[in-house]
């Protein structure tokens, strides 16, 4: 923030100083010559405002070697700058909170090792004068500047650590647009700079990086919370756009294809770059055939044929269980066929949902009929109060177990009289059913 | 990494399918032969349709509305033929309706308000053809053509006979049962009484002769004891009638509790006793053998069973139709 701050100050204050013939200015390479020192000292009164401020344990700031700026133009006219941007990169650092040590701590060791200036651009040689000094930060640079062209590089280290920390190079043309080039290297530079001598700063939130969502559902719409489509799926994947969801945490995608039930997914974020698999969407049920087994009246089978008004919500039924009664000693079986018509509905459980409650309620009739001759046929008609099934729910199918509540009438010419149909001994009758949905 | 949401199992139907079959098979047979209809259809051999009868009897005395009480027996002609008779009673008034079901199909509808009804039913002793005898009627087996009245007859009375005799038996002052021989003719040859011998009120509620059962046990009678609610069948000798029988708790019994004691039926097979809408036979020691005749919804239906325990003959009031049914075995 606070460089942003001297960022507005430094493009401010040319304008300032030099509000007349801009055009004019930029395009006379002499003007340049005498513009040049003045940005560098601008910059360096722009960087004046207080900063972070690297300090030691004991709340001291950090020992600084800002080295001598070399000036490796091939003529020497531009050989006064070295001062100012040596000034200006000590204002630098001085700002930045470090003690920028005075020439004479390291200078001598320098020149005891025998060493030029353009030597220190040496990234070992400077970090051992400065560790020679135990300045914790070193500073270089250099600037060329030749055909109306500038070539400024400066590097900086960690000397406690012998580490190169953060270097810019920067090219440009002698012209007023070296601010910017100035401003860019001093934004580049600094951050870093600030971080030596600090602890490192604890980790911010990991975000995901790239979730990938894999469906054998083609085409199907992906929405995130309901509300923003990103996508859909193609050749069996879709990509979700960069959103910085933090690891650990928990997305809802929902999912839509025509013909299909409407479904959400959750899922949790667990890595930065991860795939999902998602569940498979459940096609809107409209017809469903049955096979079904009841207790009671185990050796038949019973068929049925669903219509769903409203896809595996609700539905009318027919239902056909022909079966044999038979004791197998001495026995003439007895044929019956329960024939009904139900209408149904589930409690509290959606088309998703593996295990489903089911009801469901109707009437119906039994005709019997015996295998010895002369005896008739009798009609029980009844009422299927209700029907209880707890359905184990797949794609296209489903298996049930049902409990059934049936009144029988005692109309007409019946066996079994008026009351609820119930087993003489044994369990509760129930039926077992698979349905293949359509 | 591919994150999988967890897919459900296809193993999961087939684990509830074998659990379900595990829970439901381990009563044995009894889960093939389970149903919501009655186990005795599935031994009938005949059907009688009695509505018509039935219905015209009621119109006759004026009102459908009668709560009828039927009872179910059946007599065994010389021949060796079963017949089923059906005597339905109507509570207040004394009309009664007899129907008469021969093996062939043929049925015989006897009603009248007047005297002659009682509970008495057997083969009697008559000569040259023995007659069945309901009451005090009496008729010809084959037709089923009837005689009449024959006043003789104690035909309140529970009686059998040995085809040369005719015994009457009743019960006195709920402790005492009395005897009676009668010639074929129903003349009373010989009449005692003895005690029943257990502490209580007893009333005999029914006789049956069985001439091949154990030597000693020819004559099951059974008594319901009031202060027990439980019923007796007590196995007396033949020989010991009319005049010897004494006190019954002197005779081996079964004893049966909380059971209606009109559907306590001998056999020569065992002991048939109406319990939760099933008929069970017992052993003679009052022990099940697990066979077991489901009555169905509505299982205080009438039913009876022939000496030997081969036939057995239902009433289902629903459908007004008398079936007969062989047990197997």
């Amino acid at each position: 923030m606070l460089l942003r701050q001297n960022t507005i100050v430094f493009f401010s204050l040319p304008v300032l100083f030099f509000p007349v013939e801009y055009g004019k200015a930029v395009n006379k390479a002499r003007g340049c010559r005498f513009l040049l020192p003045l940005i560098l000292l601008l910059l360096g009164a722009a960087v004046l405002a207080p900063a972070q401020t690297p300090e030691k344990a004991s709340g001291q700031p950090l020992p600084a070697c800002v080295f001598r700026a070399v000036d490796l133009s091939p003529t020497p006219e531009y050989g006064e700058y070295e001062d100012i941007l040596t000034s200006m990169l000590q204002a630098e650092v001085a700002n930045s909170g470090f003690q920028v040590l005075p020439e004479a701590e390291w200078d001598p060791v320098r020149e005891k090792r025998g060493l030029l200036d353009v030597d220190l651009l040496d990234g070992d040689t400077a970090l051992d004068v400065a560790a020679a000094v135990k300045a914790r930060l070193a500073v270089t640079g250099f600037y060329r500047a030749e055909n109306r062209q500038l070539v400024l590089e400066i590097k900086c280290y960690d000397v406690q650590a012998r580490a190169f920390i953060q270097g810019v190079l920067k090219t440009g043309r002698l012209t007023l647009t070296m601010y910017n080039l100035l401003d860019g290297a001093v934004k580049e530079l600094l951050p870093k700079v600030r971080l030596v001598g600090k602890p490192p700063p604890p980790p911010g939130p990991v975000v995901a990086e790239q979730v990938t969502l894999l469906s054998r559902d083609e085409g199907t719409e992906i929405l995130l919370a309901g509300e923003q489509t990103v996508g859909s799926i193609q050749d069996g994947s879709l990509l979700i756009p960069p959103i910085p969801f933090p690891v650990g945490s928990t997305i809802t995608v929902e999912k839509r294809k025509e013909g299909y039930h409407l479904s959400r997914e959750s899922l949790l974020l667990e890595e930065p770059v991860q795939e999902f698999r998602l569940q498979r969407l459940r096609p809107k049920t409209t017809w469903g055939t049955e096979f079904n087994w009841t207790y009671g009246q185990v050796l038949g089978i019973g068929v049925a044929q669903r219509y769903y008004f409203k896809p595996d919500v609700s539905y009318a039924a027919a239902e056909l269980y022909n079966y044999i009664q038979t004791n197998f000693s001495d026995s003439h079986a007895v044929f019956h066929h329960d024939l009904r018509l139900l209408y149904g509905g589930y409690l509290f459980t959606g088309p998703d949902d593996l295990f489903r409650l089911g009801w469901s309620s109707g009437a119906g009739v039994i005709l019997t009929w015996f295998t010895v001759p002369d005896q008739g046929v009798y009609g029980d008609w009844y009422l299927n109060l209700i029907n209880a099934a707890l359905e184990l729910n797949y794609r296209r199918f489903l298996v049930y177990l049902r409990g059934e509540a049936k009144y029988t009438l005692g109309i007409g010419r019946n066996l079994l009289g008026r009351g609820m149909m119930s087993i003489s001994r044994g369990p509760s009758p129930i039926t077992l059913g698979f349905m293949w949905k359509w | 990494m591919v994150r999988r949401v967890s897919r459900p199992a296809l193993l999961l139907p087939l684990l509830l399918a074998v659990l379900l079959l595990t829970v439901i098979l381990l009563p044995g047979c009894r889960f093939f032969t389970a149903s919501f209809f009655p186990g005795y259809l599935a031994q009938v051999e005949k059907s009688y349709d009695l509505e018509s009868e039935i219905d015209g009897f009621l119109a006759g005395v004026g009102s459908a509305d009668y709560a009828l009480r039927p009872s179910v027996f059946v007599l065994t002609a010389s021949t060796g033929e079963d017949y089923g008779g059906l005597l339905l009673e109507l509570d207040g008034i004394p009309d009664r309706l007899l129907i008469m079901a021969g093996p062939s199909g043929g049925v015989q509808a006897y009603s009248s308000a007047s005297t002659g009804w009682g509970q008495m039913h057997l083969l009697d002793a008559s000569a040259p053809i023995r007659r069945f005898v309901v009451g005090q009627y009496q008729f010809i087996p084959g037709d089923l053509s009837t005689i009449g009245i024959n006043s003789a007859i104690p035909g309140d009375n529970h009686g059998f006979s040995n085809g040369t005799y005719n015994y009457s038996l009743w019960t006195q002052d709920y402790a005492t049962l009395g005897y009676k021989q009668h010639a074929s003719d129903w003349l009373e040859t010989a009449s005692t009484t003895g005690s029943v011998g257990f502490a209580g009120s007893f009333e005999l509620r029914g006789v049956y002769y069985d001439p091949e059962a154990v030597t000693g046990r020819e004559v099951a009678l059974v008594v319901f004891d009031y202060g027990n609610n439980r019923v007796l069948v007590v196995f007396v000798p033949f020989a010991a009638f009319p005049t010897s029988v004494g006190s019954l708790s002197t005779y081996p019994y079964a004893q049966f509790s909380d059971v209606d004691a009109s559907r306590v039926v001998y056999t020569h097979k065992g002991i048939v006793v109406a319990q939760d809408r099933e008929a069970v036979l017992m052993d003679f020691s009052g022990k099940e053998t697990g066979k077991r005749l489901s009555l169905g919804e509505g299982g205080d239906k009438s039913f009876s069973f022939d000496i030997e325990g081969d036939v057995f003959y239902v009433f289902d009031p629903e459908s007004k139709t008398l079936y007969r049914g062989k047990t197997g075995g």
